[in-house]
């Protein structure tokens, strides 16, 4: 290994063990909450570790957390500047993160998935980051160019004026977006497609909520916490279910037609009400992510932590609960009674 | 020699340079002057490589101009998040071996051993400026260098830049007032428009400067008042 890159990769830990010792000054009740959420997940994850969908969710959680790490990375100059070539930088670092991962994987009933985490960690190494110092080289002038800003121009009518978490991670990210959505919308009479770009399409906005705006924009639209967390969870709300409920809807709509098709008007009352259900989900899931989103923001708003990092674990780890009905109440629950009174206080410290 | 020949640069559909050309001397400083948004730190990013040109050529003495050759000081500099200045020029001894960034750092005196949060802007800036001035590159990037230095260090950078030159380091910076440069430049290019890149050597700079002045600005500052008036009286009215 190049002593550049071993020198990096000593100074991320340096940084990690930094911020765990601030973390344990500033806020250790949080951090206890937080560590004890991950040690429940990983315990539960280990009882369960030979169920099917458990490897879903580690790899789920490995690549969430890679995708959100990577596309906020602004190094590549930086790095090119010291002439190191940075995705081998990123590799390593990623191939590091995904070590609990495959630790867990390795006691899976399909110990081969070990090397999923892997997998995912050289494909987000390959990709270029689209964080704010990268530039939109790939679309020069072309019909996707026209076609992505034609849909980015129409969805923004639809979102609330005030949502600039989604305005701005809408000009950075649309072209991401526009894909993930088209691609969801193409492939929606394909169940298994369809459920991984719509696990893409939850996860990219979250970055959206991972860069603090400056106390002035929202000190404009705060009169009181709860007064503030609500409008934020609407109108976060109103721009998830936009990007989730077409896809879902699709997908059903083509699944009834498919079954019609095979059993004739027989059972169209069910379906119609599968489909209303199927809805009520996505719609559901929206309201769901846009209050963890705006929750999680406002609980680590402008600290000096890793922010975005913060945001996503926090998100992500709760979602993670959500496939098991028992275990998804207690992790929502634990989430929220964690991040609503930090949420609250943070408001009140910043805006007093 | 650096040299740019007809390149051609846009950000998506909005064109930012069409078939652009410029040389500049090898151990000279060079400025870079032009209104925001008139394309400063895009010719300084393009010629790091952060930007690919549409069309024309790069070269350094005749051969592509690689990353090994440059050094950019970009308008916010980066920071790897919790480390301590030390931990950052460190960086820079594997680019160079012979960079000594404590003895470097005399000519700031920044804590070194402090977390880069810490620093204030100005600060991060000097340490920004150490790690490029400390591994010798054969060309130097520097985007607004001046922008939150205190005066005396301003002083100090541009004689530390001209000692550079000296030593055959090609030198270009930025800014959007040309007052700063003059000391200090040998050349200064003026990027007035997409195809209007105009070149003035020392001796032309009294000219540049008085083109440069800002002139008719009594419409602006006529609006101003107007806006103000306007304003203090909807407030009178709104009581």
């Amino acid at each position: 290994m190049p002593p550049l890159l071993l020198y990096l990769l000593e100074l991320r830990f340096r940084a990690f063990f930094r911020s765990l010792r601030y973390l344990v000054q500033r806020d250790p009740f949080g951090l206890i909450l937080a560590v004890s959420g991950i040690i429940a997940i990983v315990v539960f994850l280990g009882n369960n570790i030979h169920r099917p969908p458990v490897i879903a969710i580690i790899i789920a959680l490995h690549s969430g957390v890679a995708q959100v790490i990577h596309n906020l990375r602004k190094d590549v100059p930086f790095l090119a500047s010291l002439d190191i070539a940075p995705k081998v930088v990123f590799l390593w670092e990623y191939c590091i993160l995904a070590l609990p991962s495959m630790v867990l994987l390795v006691f899976t009933a399909y110990p081969i998935t070990t090397f999923a985490p892997i997998l995912i960690s050289c494909i987000f190494a390959i990709l270029p980051p689209f964080a704010a110092s990268a530039l939109p080289s790939g679309w020069t002038n072309t019909t996707l160019v026209r076609l992505r800003s034609a849909w980015r121009q129409v969805f923004m009518r639809l979102i609330p004026p005030l949502a600039f978490e989604w305005w701005g991670g809408l000009r950075q990210r649309g072209g991401m977006i526009f894909i993930l959505w088209t691609g969801a919308l193409l492939l929606a009479w394909q169940p298994f497609l369809l459920s991984i770009f719509l696990f893409f399409l939850i996860i990219t906005p979250i970055e959206f909520y991972g860069m603090g705006e400056h106390r002035s924009m929202a000190k404009a639209l705060y009169h009181s916490p709860a007064q503030f967390l609500l409008l934020k969870i609407k109108h976060g709300f109103r721009c998830y279910a936009l990007l989730l409920t077409p896809p879902v809807a699709l997908g059903m709509a083509l699944d009834i037609r498919q079954n019609l098709a095979s059993n004739g008007l027989d059972g169209m009352w069910e379906q119609m009400l599968i489909f209303g259900g199927a809805l009520a989900a996505a719609l559901l899931v929206s309201g769901l992510l846009a209050t963890l989103c705006v929750l999680a923001k406002y609980s680590f708003y402008i600290e000096g932590l890793p922010f975005m990092f913060a945001v996503s674990s926090v998100v992500v780890l709760t979602l993670a609960t959500l496939w098991h009905p028992y275990i998804s109440v207690i992790g929502l629950g634990v989430s929220f009674s964690f991040l609503i009174p930090k949420a609250t206080k943070r408001l009140r410290i910043e805006f007093l | 020699m650096l040299d740019i020949r007809d390149i051609s640069v846009s950000y998506g559909t909005h064109r930012i340079f069409t078939n652009l050309s410029a040389t500049f001397a090898k151990g000279a400083v060079h400025g870079i002057v032009g209104s925001n948004g008139a394309g400063k730190t895009t010719l300084l990013r393009t010629l790091a490589g952060m930007i690919p040109v549409q069309s024309g050529t790069i070269t350094l003495d005749g051969e592509p101009l690689t990353t090994k050759e440059y050094a950019l000081l970009e308008i916010e500099p980066f920071f790897y998040p919790r480390i301590t200045g030390s931990e950052y020029l460190r960086l820079f001894q594997f680019k160079n071996l012979n960079f000594n960034g404590e003895a470097w750092n005399r000519l700031f005196a920044l804590p070194l051993e402090d977390e880069i949060a810490t620093y204030s802007a100005g600060m991060k800036k000097k340490l920004a400026l150490l790690g490029i001035i400390g591994v010798k590159p054969r060309v130097m990037l520097l985007d607004e260098p001046l922008n939150s230095l205190d005066f005396d260090t301003s002083y100090v950078l541009m004689d530390t830049l001209r000692l550079l030159a000296t030593h055959g380091i090609t030198i270009l910076i930025s800014s959007h007032i040309v007052e700063p440069l003059i000391s200090v430049c040998d050349t200064i290019t003026w990027i007035a428009g997409e195809q209007d890149i105009r070149h003035f050597c020392s001796s032309e700079f009294p000219t540049l400067a008085a083109r440069l002045r800002p002139q008719g600005h009594e419409a602006q500052i006529a609006l101003v008042k107007r806006l103000l008036s306007d304003s203090s009286h909807e407030e009178s009215e709104a009581r």
